[in-house]
């Protein structure tokens, strides 16, 4: 019983005054614990502060409060003040009674100076705040626009010149120099190409982290990036073999195809990178429940320990499909060779209707 | 002899493509600035390889006002993650798109395609359509694959038609749309992509490789020709 109990007391706590996730409790008791204090220590300076200053420094704390903690605790206190001021400190002391009926104006003007000075100082608080929450939204879009400039900036900045180098590096590639130049040449516009690869990586990342690219979700057909991340990986695949194997009953999946094709770009390059030339390479895409699952698997030394080193390749890969509420996972095949894989969770597909043959 | 303009602000930029493009026996202006390039265009190129960033202004206003006057191919270089950018120039009338970076192969690869396309759109109209295995007989509107007769709904057969008459240049989903849904259609972009898989599992040899009907991603498709 008592199980249940405890977390009761507790709620009663934490509900009544809690507001806006915040609890509402504490400035209260701050302001209770403020008119002990002020009352304890008048009390205990026995007598030397004359009453109509007690009155003032009661007026203070009030004043105080409110500033410090808005409208409920300031009225709270301004009522506290009143009563304790007339059961410690005005004759007959230790009870409400009051001997000269002159004391009972210094209550009510102290109680209207209490409440008055409480509403002024808690609405300069409400407007202080305001204030401060405005200058800090336009702090906070400030920096984003900043970040924006930078990233657009940076990445033109990037890839001027990389476009410049790959191209004029190229140029010199096809321009048959005598050895060893020609490696060279060429040493240098794969250099340059990778380069170029990694500050895409490397602005995409970016881009993602800092929410500057937002998701452009529509239903796609798996086979579409598919086809279209191995066309563009098709110089560094150098006639290497391909398997795909796409599941007949796969659904439309949302997910931003730029980002997907990235992806199976990404760990395509892995696979080519990491395995002898030559050696094949299998994409497989089936249908897990509520999700697809996608692999690409090579026939290579696998992960080296079975521990994957994640480069920028695959922390992008990492961001995007968790971005899309997937997951990736990397592991060594026991027959040999890496699987790299991640899943798109399938929604709600919309449906295309069949269409009637032609006579 | 084959003008090519090309306005692009990157002076190294500039001089690759030159060299590419005078290797292969075209003569090459230079623009550096948009309204340079607007009036080099008034010279009536062949052919145009724009930049989009320019220091002043959109090349996508080149590309409007370049529309009016003259059907030659218009080759765009664009970043990676600019899909927007690309689809708003292809929807305004450009032909083609270069990724940064690109290599000698890539960009003269492109070129000859789209100069092929503007020799064979002044030539009259060959009603018999050949790639792969496939052949499309646009006069007796059939279509036949390995010599067996294909029987394509109306509207893969109207979409087939329509990426034939465009081959060589990237259309946007919203160009296709337009062209064979007609306009006001409330077809999405999925019901595209499914035709063009269908399509693509009756034409193509393999059509999670396809070598003709080319998806290009984020910003629509292009048939492949030669």
């Amino acid at each position: 019983m008592s199980a249940v109990n405890q977390p009761n007391r507790l709620s009663f706590l934490q509900q009544a005054p809690c507001h806006g996730g915040r609890c509402r409790v504490l400035p209260y008791l701050a302001a209770l614990l403020a008119c002990i204090l002020v009352t304890a220590l008048l009390w205990l300076s026995d007598d030397k502060v004359a009453v109509a200053n007690i009155d003032m420094l009661y007026l203070l704390t009030v004043f105080l409060l409110a500033l410090r903690f808005g409208r409920g605790p300031a009225l709270l206190a301004a009522f506290l003040s009143v009563a304790l001021f007339d059961f410690f400190f005005v004759p007959p002391h230790y009870t409400f009674r009051v001997a000269d009926s002159q004391y009972l104006i210094t209550f009510a003007v102290m109680l209207a100076v209490a409440l008055i000075t409480g509403q002024l100082a808690a609405r300069a608080r409400e407007r202080l705040r305001f204030v401060e929450a405005a200058q800090e939204a336009r702090l906070q879009i400030d920096a984003e626009r900043l970040r924006n400039s930078i990233l657009a900036s940076l990445s033109h900045d990037l890839r001027t010149p990389l476009t410049a180098l790959v191209g004029l590096a190229d140029t010199l590639a096809l321009a048959r120099l005598p050895a060893p130049h020609d490696e060279t040449a060429r040493a240098l516009r794969d250099q340059a190409k990778d380069l170029a690869a990694l500050v895409d990586n490397l602005l995409d990342l970016a881009r993602l982290t800092s929410g500057n690219r937002p998701l452009r979700k529509e239903w796609q057909l798996l086979e579409d990036v598919v086809g279209t991340a191995i066309h563009l990986l098709e110089p560094a695949l150098a006639g290497r073999r391909v398997e795909v194997r796409l599941a007949p009953d796969l659904p439309l999946i949302e997910f931003d195809a730029v980002l997907v094709e990235r992806v199976l770009g990404n760990l395509l390059d892995n696979a080519v990178r990491y395995t002898p030339a030559g050696s094949p390479i299998r994409i497989e895409a089936r249908r897990d429940g509520d999700r697809v699952e996608v692999t690409v698997q090579d026939a290579g030394p696998g992960f080296p320990d079975g521990r994957p080193r994640e480069g920028l390749g695959l922390t992008i890969c990492r961001a995007i499909v968790e971005a899309h509420g997937g997951g990736l996972t990397l592991a060594n095949v026991p027959a040999g060779g890496a699987r790299a894989g991640f899943s798109l969770p399938i929604g709600n597909p919309p449906e295309v209707g069949e269409e009637a043959e032609a006579a | 002899m084959i003008r090519v303009l090309i306005v692009e602000d990157d002076p190294q930029i500039r001089r690759f493509l030159r060299m590419a493009l005078e290797g292969e026996g075209c003569t090459v202006q230079e623009a550096g600035r948009l309204d340079v390039g607007k009036a080099a265009a008034l010279l009536g190129p062949d052919l145009v390889m724009l930049d989009l960033g320019l220091p002043d202004g959109d090349g996508l206003e080149f590309i409007a006002a370049f529309r009016k006057r003259s059907n030659a191919p218009v080759v765009v270089i664009s970043a990676r993650g600019q899909e927007t950018d690309k689809v708003a120039a292809l929807d305004a009338g450009a032909d083609d798109y270069l990724v940064k970076p690109f290599g000698v192969a890539e960009l003269l690869a492109r070129v000859r395609v789209q100069l092929r396309r503007q020799v064979s759109a002044g030539t009259p109209a060959d009603s018999l359509f050949r790639f792969g295995e496939v052949e499309v007989d646009l006069e007796r509107r059939t279509v036949t694959r390995a010599g067996q007769p294909l029987r394509l709904t109306p509207i893969e057969y109207k979409l087939l038609t329509c990426f034939i008459a465009h081959a060589g240049r990237v259309l946007t989903h919203r160009q296709i749309l337009r062209e064979v849904w007609g306009p006001g259609h409330g077809e999405g972009g999925h019901t595209l992509r499914v035709y063009v898989g269908r399509l693509r599992h009756r034409l193509e040899a393999d059509p999670a490789r396809p070598r003709h009907l080319l998806t290009e991603t984020g910003v629509g498709y292009r048939m492949e020709i030669g």
